[in-house]
């Protein structure tokens, strides 16, 4: 648990399940969340930037398929931006 | 670079950025036009000095021919015209010779005006043309003449009848132009006139209409900053599109002064009640080329100036820095220069204070503006009860400066028209206050002492003779009197009356008579004037004259019209100055509420619609707009019409305090009703320059 | 690794709000460095000053190893003909100048001949598709042109950083992707580093290294590729 709770995962489609849980347990567990959320967004961010430097590189074919993870990314990424600013709140909700 | 690079810029702006410069075009010829008319004021009253040295000849004038001559000039009326007839005769072949004449004439020979010529063909012979015997051999040239419709004639004589003669003089030489006019006293004026009236109206016009156009123009400077163009080459840039608009300007106002000198020639009356030569009316080269320079390079100047706060950041202006609110400090320069016309006209004539003061006026009412804003838009704080007139009155108050700056241009254009219609109004009283004490159709002869003998023609009965005693005093029956003048008895009646007795005795030095004495038997003092009544026409006044010009050459002769005519005359010229001036008033009024009118809507399209559509009704929004003009506007033409007041009532004794005629305060009504009228051009525009769907959102 | 722009402690206020609370940052050479953070964290006017537009309140900015907060106007325009180009989200064309001349701009207030500066902007329409525009007006183009013609003129005087502040905030995804792949390409051509302001993930994915501004401060993780 304190292994894996700390550890970003790999964006994947699916990953909003297990990245809300780890969120929510973070913050159940008196972890720092904040934190947590950070690492996430940087490891999305680098990812990203693979993704983008493949898909500069690659044929159309490709790059429509690459685009297509790069937004779903991108669009966990304002999610993980949305829960830090609201991180506060949340918490104390979750604690009562 | 940079200038072919401003130019292009400048011109390629869109029609924003050519209406501003069509705009300051406009402004600034007009003022070029008028700079140069005013400097021609001197040049025109040199020229009249000069033209008139001829007729100042004595015996004492230096020589300038071989040989002497006998002279006798004489101011003469007639129908309320002067004609100066000049008596003379030759003592030599080469005798001096007045300008504008190729000879001298001899013995019954006449050179005459051209317009004297015309007067004489088309009137009886016994009116006037009697009064110049001989026949006519030539006309008299421009060069003597002070102006193209002047009456002067010149009768030649034989010697011996002009030694036969009283007052006949033996010249030298003709009266040369002499030295300049004692110019300090007019170059203050002058000065002062420039400075007032036209430099300031023309540089607070051109700083506004810079300042026009906001957005669009900081976002262009704002561009330029960011490639890394230095404050100078954006000054620069920004200073070639005034510049452009300058150039023009003062071409256009240089063709525009040569095509309005004759009409200024027409218009200018110096006194003498006749339109002036259109060559008298010339701006030196030397002046004139200085203002050729100085309004474009005052242009830039102003311009440079007034873009100051933006040329600074190449992020435009993202963060204004809110300006202090204007305080008090602002009405002193006013203040002072009010004071400073107090002191000069009644104790002393600084020459420096007679221009600082009037600067320092202008200036303080241009600096007192934003303060005098700030504090009527918080008493219509106070006073407002709805919220149309309070968003108008935190508006204000939030940028007074703005707020008066629209509206300046009007404000000062008020405040020259009421100085210069207050003056009118002085003129018009002291002018209508002389009346003559002449009887109808009575013509006074002043014959000053000539031989009893040559006057047997005029004496008949009914003529008054009146003579010169001892110690200037006049021995003449007041009875008699009575019947010829207007006069109470004992004399002297005006002692107590105040009238002028201008022309019912002329003495020597033209001084009040000492006194007066009843005639005795001794009749043998010399004859002073000759009172001789008619039957009241013009005609039979006219044929007295002829009598007496031909018995009596040196006397001058006067009738109860003639002084009516001279306050005429006089009041003619302000008559005729004042609708141009006022024209030019209004002008700039309406122009300079033009441009901030329309620009402040333009600039404001975005937040006006936005209003319009959080629910503000249009009409709500059109008095929005109307009060935030209005309100400024009347309260500073309030202040300059009120400061303008203020001052002409100190420059004149309290004696002559007057109120300006009904005909001002129309003008000025109108002015002020032309400029509502034009700040109410933007409101139909209103409706379709702020729906919703008009303005283009980002 | 050589860095070219530094800035250390900088402070900011505009009036009573505080924009930058002790930003210390420094831009590699060649590298596209990204800002990142929520509005209102200051990444902008970070940009700012270290660009030498805004002076901070406190704090120094090195160039080349020249304070670039305490030179006056005239050497940081200097700064900003030769050594810094630009690329806005909007705003720095100048209307009435046509696309070809807004490119030359630099050049031509460098004092360089009109006819060289028009040379060099024309080998740089190809370069960024705008061949056909050259001769029109910033307000007769699209976005995109717009926005590479800024680029242009960005580059032409071979300037050592870019600054770019939401250079694709107004454009759509695939403008913006063009316009993003021409800026970091050009810019390594010619071996000038880009310091990118963006709040969007997908064009912070093109530099070489993002960072984050918060509350006025560089949050110090920073992710190196």
């Amino acid at each position: 648990m304190e292994r894996w709770l700390p550890e970003p995962e790999d964006p994947q489609p699916q990953l909003q399940t297990a990245l809300f849980t780890k969120v929510v347990l973070a913050l159940l567990s008196g972890r720092p969340a904040d934190e947590f959320l950070d690492e996430q967004r940087l490891r999305h961010l680098a990812v990203m930037h693979e993704l983008t430097t493949a898909r500069r590189a690659a044929p159309l074919r490709d790059s429509m398929l690459l685009d297509y993870q790069l937004f779903h990314i991108e669009a966990d990424l304002r999610w993980i931006d949305h829960a830090s600013s609201r991180l506060d709140v949340f918490s104390a909700e979750i604690r009562l | 670079m940079s200038l072919t690079l401003g130019i292009r810029m400048a011109l390629a702006g869109g029609r924003e950025s050519l209406a501003r410069m069509a705009l300051m075009a406009l402004g600034l010829a007009v003022g070029v036009m008028l700079l140069l008319l005013t400097l021609t004021a001197l040049p025109i009253m040199q020229s009249h000095v000069d033209r008139l040295a001829w007729h100042r000849t004595t015996e004492a004038s230096p020589a300038t021919a071989p040989d002497p001559a006998l002279w006798l000039a004489v101011t003469d009326r007639y129908a309320g015209h002067d004609v100066i007839r000049v008596n003379v005769a030759a003592l030599g072949p080469r005798p001096p010779v007045p300008p504008g004449v190729e000879k001298l004439p001899g013995p019954g020979e006449v050179v005459v005006s051209p317009a004297l010529a015309e007067l004489m063909r088309s009137i009886p012979a016994d009116q006037l043309r009697d009064r110049f015997p001989g026949r006519v051999i030539g006309t008299i040239g421009d060069d003597g003449l002070i102006a193209p419709s002047e009456l002067v004639g010149i009768v030649g004589r034989t010697p011996e009848e002009m030694r036969k003669t009283y007052g006949a003089l033996e010249i030298r030489g003709i009266e040369q132009p002499g030295e300049p006019l004692d110019v300090k006293a007019l170059w203050q004026l002058v000065f002062t006139l420039i400075a007032v009236l036209i430099v300031g109206p023309v540089v607070v016009f051109v700083s506004m209409v810079t300042r026009i156009g906001g957005a669009r123009r900081e976002r262009r400077f704002a561009a330029i900053r960011l490639a890394g163009a230095t404050r100078w080459q954006t000054a620069l840039l920004a200073a070639t599109e005034t510049a452009m608009a300058a150039l023009t300007a003062t071409l256009a106002g240089f063709l525009g002064y040569q095509a309005i000198r004759p009409l200024v020639a027409h218009y200018v009356t110096l006194g003498h009640g006749m339109p002036i030569f259109v060559a008298d009316v010339a701006a030196p080269v030397g002046q004139a080329l200085a203002v050729l320079v100085a309004v474009p390079a005052l242009a830039v100047a102003t311009t440079l100036v007034a873009l100051r706060p933006v040329q600074i950041s190449p992020l435009g202006t993202r963060h204004p820095v809110p300006r202090r609110p204007p305080r008090v400090w602002r009405l002193i320069p006013l203040a002072a220069g009010v004071l400073g016309l107090w002191y000069l006209v009644r104790l002393d004539n600084n020459p420096l204070l007679s221009v600082a003061a009037p600067m320092s006026i202008l200036v303080g009412l241009v600096l007192s503006g934003p303060w005098v804003c700030q504090w009527a838009s918080r008493a219509m704080a106070r006073l407002s009860r709805n919220a149309t007139t309070l968003i108008v009155a935190r508006r204000i108050a939030a940028d007074p400066y703005s707020a008066f700056r629209s509206v300046s241009g009007a404000a000062l254009a008020m405040f020259v028209a009421t100085v210069l219609g207050m003056v009118a109004a002085g003129e018009r009283v002291s002018a209508s206050d002389v009346e003559s004490v002449l009887r109808q159709g009575v013509v006074a002869v002043h014959v000053e002492g000539a031989p009893e003998e040559s006057l047997a023609p005029l004496i008949s009965d009914g003529v008054v003779v009146a003579r010169r005693g001892p110690g200037l005093r006049i021995i003449v029956d007041c009875a008699d009197l009575k019947r010829v003048a207007n006069v109470r008895c004992p004399l002297p009646w005006w002692s107590y009356d105040g009238k002028s007795t201008g022309d019912l005795f002329v003495v020597p030095q033209r001084l009040a008579p000492r006194g007066f004495a009843v005639p005795d038997t001794d009749s043998s003092a010399p004859v002073q004037t000759l009172f001789i009544p008619t039957d009241g026409t013009q005609a039979a006044e006219e044929r007295v004259r002829t009598l007496a010009a031909n018995v009596a050459p040196g006397a001058r002769t006067h009738t109860n019209r003639d002084l009516a005519a001279q306050a005429i005359q006089r009041l003619a010229t302000w008559d005729t100055a004042l609708p141009p001036a006022m024209v030019f008033v209004l002008l700039v009024a309406a122009c300079s509420l033009t441009v901030s009118t329309v620009t402040g809507l333009i600039e404001r399209r975005r937040p006006f619609a936005l209003l319009r559509a959080s629910g503000m009704r249009l009409g709500e929004l059109r008095r929005m707009v109307l009060l935030e003009t209005v309100v400024p506007l009347g309260v500073t033409v309030a202040g300059g019409v009120g400061v303008a007041m203020l001052i002409v009532y100190l420059l004149v004794s309290p004696t002559q305090w007057v109120l300006p005629s009904g005909g001002f305060f129309i003008g000025l009504g109108a002015g002020v009703l032309a400029a509502l009228a034009v700040s109410a051009i933007a409101l139909p525009l209103m409706d379709v320059a702020t729906r919703h769907d008009s303005v283009r959102f980002e | 690794m050589n860095k070219v722009l530094i800035g250390r402690r900088l402070h900011k206020s505009f009036g009573q709000t505080p924009a930058l609370r002790g930003a210390d940052l420094s831009v590699e050479a060649g590298e596209v460095l990204a800002l990142m953070g929520p509005s209102g964290s200051g990444k902008s006017t970070l940009l700012h000053c270290l660009a030498g537009i805004l002076s901070p309140d406190s704090g120094e900015v090195v160039f080349d190893g020249r304070r670039v907060d305490l030179m006056p106007d005239r050497e940081r325009s200097r700064l900003r003909r030769s050594a810094f180009g630009f690329v806005f989200q909007f705003g720095q064309l100048v209307p009435e100048l046509p696309i070809l001349e807004n490119i030359a701009l630099p050049l031509l207030l460098g004092g360089t001949r009109r006819r060289t500066a028009l040379a060099a902007a024309e080998k740089w329409l190809p370069r960024l598709g705008l061949e056909s525009v050259g001769a029109r007006l910033p307000g007769e183009v699209s976005g995109g042109q717009g926005q590479r013609a800024a680029i242009a003129r960005a580059l032409i005087a071979s300037p050592r950083l870019v600054f770019a502040d939401e250079p694709t905030g107004s454009l759509d995804s695939v403008a913006a992707d063009e316009v993003m792949e021409l800026l970091v390409t050009c810019a390594k051509t010619q071996d000038a580093g880009v310091v990118l302001v963006t709040h969007e993930p997908r064009m912070a994915a093109f530099a070489d290294r993002t960072v984050t501004v918060r509350d006025g401060r560089v949050v110090e993780a920073a992710v190196l590729r």
